[in-house]
């Protein structure tokens, strides 16, 4: 049945919109974890954000941005 | 303002915040509080809810779609399943769906802040001590927001609805 699912996604993939985008959309947050999951390893190894950035190709500003903070709830912090 | 909240309210919003994780949504909105109040599945909140012929399943589906789509993935060739597992190994079980852990960086969206504070609000207009589910409720539905009011709209429920459905509970309590 799974290889059935499978079979019929593939064969619709390319043209339906509804599962070409979400299919994308899917990645784009797959790929947000993993970076997250990333930073933070790395983070933890005591890289600097510089070091970090240049890995993924972005500004030091923009990592840090993205990782360095924000507002908390419940003010319990990390 | 937190301080305020009772366990059970603060549970909603431990569940509001998994439920804006599950659907790796980059702020917390006033869709994923009012997903959240079925944390406490006999609280007044839900009883309201369910009264007006709201109920979680059908707003999981009716509010914006939760992602990623291990289906959708699939038609890339890429299996889900394998890439939680693989991470995993590496970073241990959960790895994947913990990201942004515990309470830090938690961006509300506007309506998202707005439903708390109306909450809150709504606590102190009542006359009441302590901000429970039921207030987190009520601030959802007056704080304007459009994901919200579209799912309500959806099952013919007016915001006006749900307050009196809420003050009934109350009614009944007391």
């Amino acid at each position: 049945v799974t290889e059935d699912a499978t079979e019929l996604a593939e064969a619709t993939s390319s043209r339906d919109p509804v599962v070409g985008l979400r299919a994308v959309a899917s990645l784009r947050v797959l790929l947000e974890t993993l970076e997250e999951l990333q930073v933070k390893n790395a983070r933890g190894q005591g890289w600097s954000w510089q070091q970090i950035a240049d890995q993924l190709g972005v500004s030091r500003q923009a990592v840090h941005k993205k990782h360095g903070g924000g507002r908390r709830l419940l003010g319990r912090g990390r | 303002m937190f301080e305020r909240f009772t366990q059970e309210a603060r549970a909603v919003l431990v569940e509001a915040r998994a439920e804006c994780r599950r659907r790796h949504d980059r702020m917390l909105g006033a869709g994923h509080l009012l997903l959240g109040l079925w944390v406490n599945p006999g609280d007044p909140a839900v009883r309201a809810l369910e009264r007006l012929g709201l109920h979680r399943e059908d707003l999981l589906d009716q509010l914006p779609g939760s992602l990623p789509d291990p289906d959708a993935l699939r038609t890339l060739g890429i299996d889900l399943d394998e890439v939680r597992r693989r991470v995993e190994a590496a970073f241990g079980q959960g790895a994947l769906d913990q990201t942004s852990g515990g309470w830090t960086r938690v961006r509300f969206t506007p309506t998202g802040k707005k439903a708390l504070d109306l909450a809150f609000r709504s606590t102190l207009e009542l006359g009441h001590k302590s901000v429970e589910p039921t207030h987190v409720l009520l601030g959802i539905v007056r704080a304007d927001d459009t994901d919200v009011a579209r799912v309500l709209e959806l099952h013919g429920v007016a915001p006006g609805d749900v307050r009196q459905a809420v003050l009934a509970e109350f009614a009944r309590a007391a």
